[in-house]
C-alpha cells in the first residue's frame, strides 16, 4: 500500500468492471502486477464482489509496493452488505476520474489535461451494466473532461433493448456532455434523429488517434 | 430503515431514514414547501425553478442531473448567467441536486456523482 498523507500521483491507473480472475487481465500485453508503479487498481461494477474475501488474489495485490486497491462504494452496497477486506480504500468515480486525469496529464509531460476521451462499449450489458456504465461517463462529465462513446453494433442492440437505459443515455446528447457514435454500416434514422453519429466501422477502425484517450467499458 | 413522518395538508406522509418520501406519487408542491420549513428554508422562485428541473430531469431520464447541466441551464433558462455552484449552494446548503431531489419527492440518488 502507498503510505503518504497527500494525494497520491499514479504512473498507472486501472479500471476493472467484470468479476475477472486476476491472472486474466492483461493491458497490452502486461500483467496488472508488472504496469508502472505506483498503480492504482480501480475496481467497479461487477468486479468489487472480489474485495470480499482477504484470501481474493484481488485483495492481496494490497500487500504489494506501490499498488492500492480502491473500489466504487456505490457499486459495493449495491451489491453487498458490510464492508469489504481490509486494505481496500473505499472510493468513488470521481476520485477515480481525478487520479486517471493526474496520470494521464504527467504522463504528457504536463498539467493539461488530455484534449479528449474514447470511450470504448464493445459488448452488450444488463439493465445494471448499463446505468453503472453511464455513471462512469457521467462522472467524467462532471468534471468536464471532453469525450465521445463509440458503440460497437452489437452493444448498441444491447442498449436499445433496454429503453429506460437508452433514455438515461439520451441526457448525454441533449445536455451535450459526450458524443455518440455508433460502428455500423447502415444508420438508424430514429436515432440519428436523436443526435446519435453512424460511422463506417472500418474507415474508423483504420485511422487511430493517437493523442486521443482511451477507455474500454 | 428508521422511518419518520411529516403532517402536510391534514395528511400524514411516510419519510426515509434520510428525509425521502417513501413514496413519491405522496408529493406536492405544499409538502415541498413543508420539508424545506423544516430545512428553515423558504422556498423563491429560483428554489422552486431548481426543484421543477430536478424533477422533470428524473422523470425524463431517470436520474438527477448533473450540477454542470442544472447550472447550465439556470443560466439559460433565467437569463442569469452569474448563477455557480456557489450560489447553488446558498439556495441548497445540504447539496443542490440531493437537497432538490428530497423536496422534489424523488428518493436520494444513490450513486457517488
Amino acid at each position: 500500500m502507498i503510505s503518504t498523507q497527500q494525494r497520491p500521483r499514479y504512473n498507472s491507473v486501472l479500471m476493472v468492471r467484470a468479476k475477472t480472475q486476476l491472472n486474466e487481465i492483461m493491458i497490452n500485453g502486461t500483467a496488472i502486477e508488472a504496469l508502472p508503479r505506483p498503480l492504482l487498481v480501480f475496481l467497479h461494477s461487477g468486479a468489487v464482489v472480489q474485495l470480499a474475501s482477504p484470501t481474493s488474489p484481488w485483495v492481496k495485490l494490497t500487500k504489494e509496493a506501490d499498488i492500492d486497491l480502491a473500489y466504487c462504494s456505490t457499486a459495493w452496497q449495491r451489491r453487498r452488505s458490510g464492508e469489504p477486506a481490509s486494505g481496500v480504500q473505499r472510493s468513488s468515480l470521481l476520485q477515480f476520474w481525478a487520479h486517471q486525469l493526474d496520470c494521464w496529464s504527467a504522463s504528457a509531460g504536463s498539467s493539461i489535461e488530455p484534449s479528449s476521451l474514447l470511450i470504448r462499449i464493445g459488448r452488450g450489458q444488463d439493465e445494471l451494466g448499463w446505468q453503472e456504465s453511464l455513471e462512469v461517463i457521467l462522472a467524467a462529465a462532471t468534471l468536464e473532461i471532453p469525450m465521445r462513446v463509440q458503440f460497437e453494433d452489437a452493444a448498441w442492440q444491447s442498449l436499445l433493448g433496454v429503453p429506460d437505459q437508452r433514455l438515461a443515455w439520451q441526457q448525454l446528447l441533449d445536455y451535450k456532455l459526450a458524443g455518440i457514435e455508433v460502428l455500423a454500416f447502415d444508420a438508424d434514422a430514429d436515432q440519428a434523429a436523436l443526435g446519435v453519429h453512424y460511422v463506417d466501422p472500418d474507415a474508423t477502425r483504420s485511422s487511430v488517434n493517437q493523442a486521443e484517450r482511451k477507455l474500454d467499458l | 430503515m428508521t422511518k419518520t413522518t411529516i403532517e402536510c395538508d391534514g395528511r400524514s406522509v411516510a419519510l426515509d431514514a434520510d428525509g425521502h418520501l417513501l413514496d413519491p406519487s405522496d408529493w406536492s408542491r405544499s409538502l415541498a414547501v413543508e420539508l424545506a420549513r423544516l430545512d428553515g428554508v423558504q422556498l423563491t422562485d429560483a428554489h422552486w425553478w431548481i426543484i421543477d428541473f430536478v424533477r422533470s430531469h428524473c422523470a425524463r431520464y431517470g436520474t438527477p442531473p448533473l450540477m454542470r447541466v442544472l447550472i447550465g441551464e439556470f443560466r439559460t433558462s433565467r437569463n442569469d448567467p452569474e448563477m455557480s455552484s456557489r450560489q447553488l449552494y446558498q439556495l441548497f446548503s445540504e447539496h443542490p441536486i440531493r437537497q432538490a431531489c428530497r423536496l422534489g419527492g424523488y428518493p436520494k440518488p444513490d450513486w457517488c456523482i
